[in-house]
């Protein structure tokens, strides 16, 4: 058959009507020229299945055009066709077949020919068809069947026609599909880029704008694939069960709500959401059908969503008495960034040609979401580092508040900077909102152990007090594979991002999958770690080893701080308690010694110039116990200058006998009776009347007496100066231990300068005066005791205080060792 | 007119009246003596009249001889080294010898006292520091140059 000019021009409008398209269902344009060409009263192009075994393969028709009956369109015809009709044969077979007159006596069985005859077609055509560059052993995809309602059947020139353009419609609708998805890309990335459409971070992501430039992309997809039904689903921000949630629809049902949201794994959307994996159903309505072939592909699928897609399809798909369905396809891609998962884009349900979604379809709404997911993930990425600076200022703010704090303990000198711990992990919990749980140990003191310090984040508040407790027992520094043992032992930060594959269950947090430990040190001096737990996997940042790593250090200044300021106090505190005493024992000496100076010069200067004996004689005891009271001060200060830089006392030791000691001992009691510090209070001192019946005659002590007066002259001031006006002061001498140790003791009455045990046992330290003293207002060095106490240790002796009694005795005792001393230098016994 | 003599130790207590009775005969007699820091709150408790041609004050003196009882919290807290500046503000309070010259005589150093005093806020009209020595010359010097003044009478 030869074409005219007219029918040349006819079938270039096709092709250029194609140039032109944006949308893929334009193929009934093609299909209306080329069956005009043919003279036809309607064409079809049907198509193989693409879903189910080859067995379960059918046609269907993916586009249609008809000619109006009488004005009004076609019904619709038959959706699929049945695997013994004549075109299903003529397809298998490869094999154009035109059938003169219906009904054809050859197909007596061909159910599809009532249906042809209800819509009055006469006779057929049909010629199979390959997509374009296809090999010929794949065989044909379909064929395009041209009908006629007239009595006269395709003649040989029309189908000869017919089988020239056929071939030409599978060509044409692989241009329109890729000129539709190339647009369609085109479309999406200029509305995503343009400078309207990015997010703003400080508005937050779901505002109008961005819900409005979501439904612009769904429409741009819904008239590019004519499809019913086009929505966006995307995970919650701080959801962590992956649940995704409607955010922007194009919704066609009247009476059904839409799921708002699928669990992961949940119907088609939730398990492309959970599994990141885009999914393709050629046909929803076959889906008892096609169910095997489904699971295989998506094995694991929970069905547990009620909505039935039939059902409401037919809502809208179905007219007049039609009560079958064109296939109910299905598409769902998962929207990833940087290969995190964000959502789902999913459509479904052709309404218009090509009546499918197959694997081109989903390819292209991968596309889609992919580029809908860069804008997301640009914006998420923008965003999350937008907060991560808000946190890390506020974290750093937080610390400069620490340290302001700090720094205030410290001027303040407060020792517990572990105080400011909580404040210091809720920071970092702050600037780290992904980290499940912080907590702080600190090493126990024989550094065995460490123990828990302070907790923070959302692990403590979702376990019960019971676990709070259980979780807060001390962690051994011995427990093997600990990362905090490993932390604090090696001075170094540790992190792993993979807890959860290995048995080891970290304490205390057993349910983390990653965890940064940095130590709590300063310098070379550790004080325990700090632990930061992430519990869903891959949380774990570069930033949180960072934080762990600042703030254990800053903690471990804190501690450091504390420690130093501590130790300074303390020195401080010393220095200042020696300078006072020594302060006050230099006016005390200074004014105990320059009374009497200044007295015994005035006694000398009155002894010159009496005239008679009586009156010198009387003077004379009085410059003696003047005399006396400045060398006692003078030996003193001598004595305790030496011992202050650490020069012992060596007595001069000769072997005394007890009576030797007595008489001594008779000596000082009587001088100072003859001169007391103050005759007004009068303190008489007496030798105790049984010292001298000593039934040991064979005990020797070895004694320096010079020094033995020293101390007895320190004892029997201190009596008189704290004894009760008119009392007896008793001087003692006696053995203790069967003749091991000789004593001589001090006793005076006092009620008012009593001398608690408390008291007794510090007396002899260098500076301390009994608190009654101090309330007597007395003078005093406080240096009396602390040098008699020296003495006698020189001597391997002993001074023994016992505290005011019942009777108001206070008791001094000097004890000394008998018997020969180690050294054999010493004088021969008295 | 009687004579206060503030002084804790009983041996220079009894040289400073020998030696003022001595070189100034009018003073004989007039001595009235306070020995502890205790005595004297107890002599200026009350608003008595208390007529001294002059008063000689220790600084070093201690609170009590012969009671017990605790003194009072300045007294703990200062303790004995400045108990005669303490007393010498009660002198000054006191409406009696608000204006009775006054000689602090004391083995303390002299620019130490002064410092005291005026770390008190007490008045250093009529007051003289005289240090204590073997020599009672100074102390009788002073005394003379009182009653020379107009204002001893």
């Amino acid at each position: 058959m030869e074409l005219d000019l007219r029918a040349a021009g006819s079938l270039l409008q096709p092709v250029f009507a194609v140039g032109k398209s944006r949308q893929i269902s334009d193929i009934t344009e093609v299909l209306c020229s080329i069956r005009r060409l043919c003279s036809a009263d309607g064409c079809i192009l049907w198509l193989w299945t693409e879903q189910g075994t080859p067995s379960n393969s059918r046609l269907f028709a993916a586009a249609e055009d008809f000619e109006p009956v009488n004005g009004q369109p076609a019904e619709p015809l038959w959706h699929y066709l049945l695997p013994d009709s004549p075109s299903t044969c003529a397809v298998r077979e490869d094999a154009p077949q035109r059938f003169i007159r219906l009904p054809d006596e050859r197909f007596p069985g061909d159910p599809d020919r009532q249906a042809m005859v209800r819509l009055g077609i006469r006779s057929f055509c049909t010629v199979p068809v390959r997509w374009p560059n296809a090999l010929p052993a794949e065989g044909a995809l379909g064929a395009v069947n041209f009908y006629r309602r007239s009595e006269e059947p395709f003649s040989e020139q029309e189908f000869s026609l017919a089988k020239s353009l056929a071939p030409l419609v599978p060509l044409l609708l692989d241009d329109l599909i890729n000129h539709a998805s190339f647009h369609l890309l085109r479309q999406i990335f200029d509305l995503l880029h343009s400078p309207a459409a990015l997010p703003n971070p400080d508005l937050g992501f779901w505002t109008h704008q961005v819900l409005r430039t979501l439904q612009t992309v769904l429409t741009d997809v819904q008239e590019t694939f004519n499809c019913l039904e086009c929505s966006v689903y995307m995970i919650k921000r701080d959801a962590a069960d992956g649940t995704i949630h409607l955010v922007s629809t194009i919704w066609p049902w009247r009476h059904r709500s839409q799921p708002a949201s699928y669990a992961p794994g949940v119907g088609l959307t939730g398990y492309c959401g959970s599994r990141t994996t885009p999914i393709c159903i050629f046909d929803l309505g076959r889906f008892e059908e096609d169910l095997p072939h489904i699971r295989e592909k998506y094995p694991d699928i929970d069905w547990s969503v009620p909505f039935d897609l039939k059902v409401a399809a037919r809502e809208v798909l179905t007219k007049g008495s039609g009560d079958k369905l064109p296939p109910l396809s299905f598409l769902a891609a998962p929207i990833v960034d940087h290969g995190r998962t964000l959502g789902v884009l999913r459509c479904c349900v052709a309404r218009s040609a090509p009546y499918y979604f197959n694997q081109r379809q989903l390819d292209l709404l991968c596309l889609v979401a992919g580029l809908i997911g860069e804008w997301c993930g640009a914006y998420f990425r923008l965003r999350l580092a937008q907060e991560r600076r808000v946190w890390l200022q506020s974290y750093v703010r937080t610390i400069s508040a620490l340290n302001g704090r700090a720094h205030e303990a410290a001027v303040g000198h407060k020792r517990d900077f572990e105080s400011l711990f909580p404040k210091a992990l809720e920071a970092a919990g702050n600037a780290l909102p992904e980290a499940y749980g912080l907590a702080a140990h600190l090493a126990s003191s024989d550094n065995r152990t460490l123990r828990f310090a302070q907790g923070s984040g959302q692990a403590w508040t979702t376990i019960s007090s019971k676990e709070i407790q259980r979780r807060q027992a001390p962690v051994s520094l011995a427990e093997p594979g600990s990362p905090l043992v490993e932390a604090f032992s090696g001075n170094t930060v540790v992190s792993t991002g993979d807890l959860g594959s290995s048995n080891y269950r970290l304490s205390p947090f057993p349910e983390a999958a990653g965890v940064v430990v940095a130590p709590i040190s300063s310098g070379s001096r550790k004080y325990g770690v700090l632990t930061i737990a992430f519990a869903p996997p891959g949380t774990l940042s570069e930033q949180a080893v960072t934080v762990a790593e600042l703030l254990g250090r800053q903690l471990g200044l804190y501690l450091f701080l504390g420690e130093t300021i501590t130790e300074l106090r303390e020195k401080k505190e010393e220095l200042e308690r020696t300078v006072e005493v020594q302060q006050q024992a230099f006016e005390n000496l200074n004014h105990q010694l320059k009374t009497p100076v200044f007295l015994a010069r005035r006694a000398a200067r009155h002894l010159m110039s009496r005239k008679n004996l009586v009156d010198t004689v009387r003077e004379i005891p009085r410059l003696n116990g003047q005399l006396r009271r400045a060398e006692q001060v003078v030996t003193n200060i001598r004595m305790f200058y030496d011992l202050a830089r650490g020069r012992p006392i060596h007595p001069n030791r000769t072997a005394t006998r007890p009576e030797k000691l007595l008489e001594r001992l008779s000596d000082t009691v009587r001088s100072h009776n003859l001169f007391s510090l103050n005759p007004l209070r009068g303190i008489h001192f007496t030798v105790a009347d049984e010292s001298p019946r000593l039934d040991l005659p064979n005990v020797v002590a070895w004694l320096d007496l010079e020094l033995l007066d020293q101390m007895l002259d320190d004892l029997l001031d201190n009596a008189e100066k704290y004894g009760d006006p008119n009392t007896v002061v008793t001087v003692r001498m006696g053995v203790m231990a069967r003749g091991q140790w000789l004593y001589v003791s001090v006793s005076n009455y006092g009620k008012t300068v009593s001398i608690t045990s408390q008291a007794a046992k510090t007396l002899a330290e260098r500076g301390q005066r009994g608190d009654t003293a101090v309330w007597r207002g007395q003078e005093g060095s406080g240096i009396g005791l602390y040098i008699v106490r020296e003495i006698l240790t020189a001597h391997h002796g002993r001074l023994e205080i016992y505290p005011t009694n019942e009777q108001n005795i206070t008791e001094f005792r000097l004890v000394f060792p008998t018997g020969p001393p180690d050294g054999s230098h010493e004088n021969s016994a008295h | 007119m009687k004579t206060l003599l503030i002084e804790d130790d009983y041996y220079f207590g009894e040289e400073i009246v020998g030696d003022l009775e001595n070189a100034i005969p009018s003073l004989k007699g007039s001595f009235d003596i306070i020995r502890t820091e205790q005595q004297f709150k107890e002599r200026f408790q009350g608003s008595e009249p208390l007529q001294f041609g002059f008063i000689i004050l220790d600084v070093m003196l201690t609170w009590d001889n012969q009671s017990g009882g605790r003194p009072p919290a300045e007294v703990v807290k200062g303790g004995y080294f400045e108990a005669g500046i303490r007393c010498l503000k009660q002198l000054r309070e006191h409406p009696s010898t608000r204006s009775t010259p006054v000689i602090v005589h004391s083995a303390r150093d002299t620019d130490q006292i002064l410092q005291n005093i005026l770390k008190e806020r007490i008045s250093m009209d009529g007051v003289t520091v005289v240090p204590k020595s073997g020599d009672p010359e100074p102390l009788v010097s002073a005394v003379r140059q009182l009653q020379t003044s107009p204002d001893v009478s």
